[in-house]
């Protein structure tokens, strides 16, 4: 090779987004390289500000159900599970038994739900065209059905209520979910023997992206991202919430916290989540599905602050409510995950490549829904 | 996880050299220091061996009629512990210290909380616009006086340019 040490280069920019298939919405980042290497990144988000936080100090608590379903648009039972969870705790609210089982087994439904959607985008963000998507679709699809015919929705469901849910299961809802679990364990399966140990997948996502437990700290990076490196923090077991704390599941922990480790969490995550939605099938009581107040709808919390938190499928989503006593929040704040995680992207692409950047932002799962709000 | 009783009696002991109040939120306790300290405060309860919050929850700002408050909702992830810190600014001086030193996860918060309620953050190494675009200098949505009625929808009326040319119908 002959030396050129009078040769003058000069790292160019790179503009990704916000219209690029695989920043999986308006998201826009801007790549200082050099030749094919990262040497910053900077990233752009708001392309979706929609005001949702001040929206909230307008619109009754009933209707702001409406607004959290559409923060994080492919979990949203849990985005309203967090906000009704907030006005609960604030008005000192029990929710009957039957409600909170109703509740579980739709959040972890949903889980598996996105965990597919991440799937199949994630195949697609390494190159593998459209093999997974087809996969992890044809699993989604069943879910989204079963949710149709609970909610009458198959996305905005609006279903959860402050002091339970709006209606009660459909009739043959445990038969059906038990089919529906049998086909999800083999779907699972199928995913995850196509493309976990591939051997260009390993060649693309082991060591690629990769955070140390304490940095991802740091940042409040949380969900499969926090425990790919190793943390064991899921809000699920951290602070029990609903009725979690009677399942018996395990948290699947990551050890070097690259892509790879982000991957298998999700996959080992869904497994878990129908083995807590099994048990909650057998153990879901008969009796009422909200308590009173949800159906006459007078939600008026007392004068005070709180923050509640549960684990969403993309990581610990916040919502810190203040009320005045009146029948709107006085403020919510929402902390989305995915709003955090984008935090530590820098941290992670700076030194790799260009076409790793694709697959560690992909490996994050963002919605920019919950990003920009 | 300790019960709040003790909780409060732990954070009494360690911010009594603070000149700090003491609340509930629900089920947690707040501690409310005075804004000069907040940084310290934060940097003490991330560092003390008996709280270890190494975990930024969240970072909200909420306006009330006499003052911005900066509410930090902290956590401990080895001792699995939670409380929320406060800090109140006046009106006509919006000011509070960053915190991005204690946590690098407080960056986008303290941003988003600049631009739309335009309290300064000082110390943050960059505190432009995150959400909003760049033009939109000068207004700040979040606050009670921000109207609800500039975000409505165009018509006819509002915005006269926006008429479509008639075709008789």
């Amino acid at each position: 090779m002959v030396a050129e040490a009078d040769l003058q280069t000069v790292d160019m920019l790179l503009n990704m987004g916000p219209q690029h298939p695989s920043t999986h919405g308006v998201f826009r980042i801007v790549l200082t390289i050099d030749g094919e290497r990262i040497v910053d990144a900077e990233p752009h988000i708001g392309y979706l500000h929609r005001g949702t936080e001040k929206l909230c100090e307008r619109e009754n608590y009933r209707q702001i159900i409406t607004l959290f379903d559409r923060l994080d648009y492919v979990a949203n039972f849990n985005n309203e599970l967090v906000f009704v969870m907030a006005a609960e705790k604030l008005m000192g609210l029990e929710v009957p038994e039957r409600a909170q089982f109703i509740r579980v087994i739709l959040a972890e439904l949903n889980r598996i739900s996105s965990h597919m959607l991440f799937y199949g985008a994630f195949g697609t963000d390494i190159g593998v065209l459209a093999t997974p998507f087809m996969y992890g679709f044809r699993e989604r699809e069943r879910i989204q059905q079963l949710f149709e015919a609970v909610t009458g929705a198959r996305m905005m469901h609006s279903y959860f209520r402050v002091g339970g849910v709006a209606d009660d299961l459909p009739d043959g809802f445990t038969a059906h979910t038990r089919a529906l679990l049998d086909e999800l364990k083999r779907g699972v399966q199928e995913c995850d023997r196509l493309l976990t140990y591939n051997e260009i997948f390993l060649e693309r996502t082991v060591n690629v992206g990769a955070i140390t437990g304490e940095e991802a700290i740091d940042f409040g990076v949380s969900g499969p991202v926090l425990r790919a490196s190793g943390v064991p923090m899921d809000v699920r077991v951290a602070e029990p919430y609903l009725v979690y704390d009677r399942f018996d599941y395990e948290i699947p922990l990551g050890k070097n916290g690259d892509c790879w480790d982000r991957f298998w969490v999700r996959i080992e995550e869904m497994r878990q989540s129908i083995a807590i939605v099994e048990q909650a099938l057998a153990m879901m009581p008969e009796g009422p599905f909200q308590a009173p107040v949800a159906k006459f709808g007078f939600v008026r919390p007392p004068r005070g602050d709180t923050y509640a938190r549960a684990e969403n499928p993309r990581g610990d989503f916040g919502v810190y409510l203040v009320s005045q006593g009146e029948n709107t929040p006085y403020r919510v704040k929402i902390r989305g995950p995915s709003f955090c995680n984008l935090m530590a992207l820098k941290r992670m692409t700076v030194g790799h490549y260009i076409a790793d950047a694709v697959v560690i932002l992909g490996s994050l799962d963002i919605v920019l829904g919950e990003v920009d709000r | 996880m300790l019960p709040d009783a003790d909780m409060e009696r732990l954070l009494r002991e360690i911010f009594a050299p603070f000149d700090a109040e003491f609340a509930y939120a629900v089920d947690e306790v707040t501690v409310t220091v005075p804004r000069e300290r907040i940084a310290e405060a934060c940097r003490v309860a991330k560092e003390h061996p008996r709280l270890r919050m190494d975990y930024l929850r969240c970072l909200a700002v909420t306006e009330y009629d006499d003052r911005y408050q900066v509410v930090y909702m902290l956590y401990s992830i080895a001792l699995g512990h939670k409380a929320m810190l406060k800090a109140d600014a006046p009106k006509d001086d919006p000011v509070i210290p960053s915190v991005v030193s204690v946590w690098s996860g407080a960056d986008w918060h303290e941003r988003e909380g600049a631009e739309l309620f335009g309290v300064t953050f000082s110390g943050h190494p960059k505190l432009e616009h995150l959400l909003l675009f760049d033009e939109f200098d000068g207004k700040y949505p979040l606050r009670k006086d921000y109207p609800f009625e500039e975000t409505s929808e165009w018509s006819a009326e509002t915005h006269p340019q926006w008429e479509t040319p008639g075709d008789g119908r």
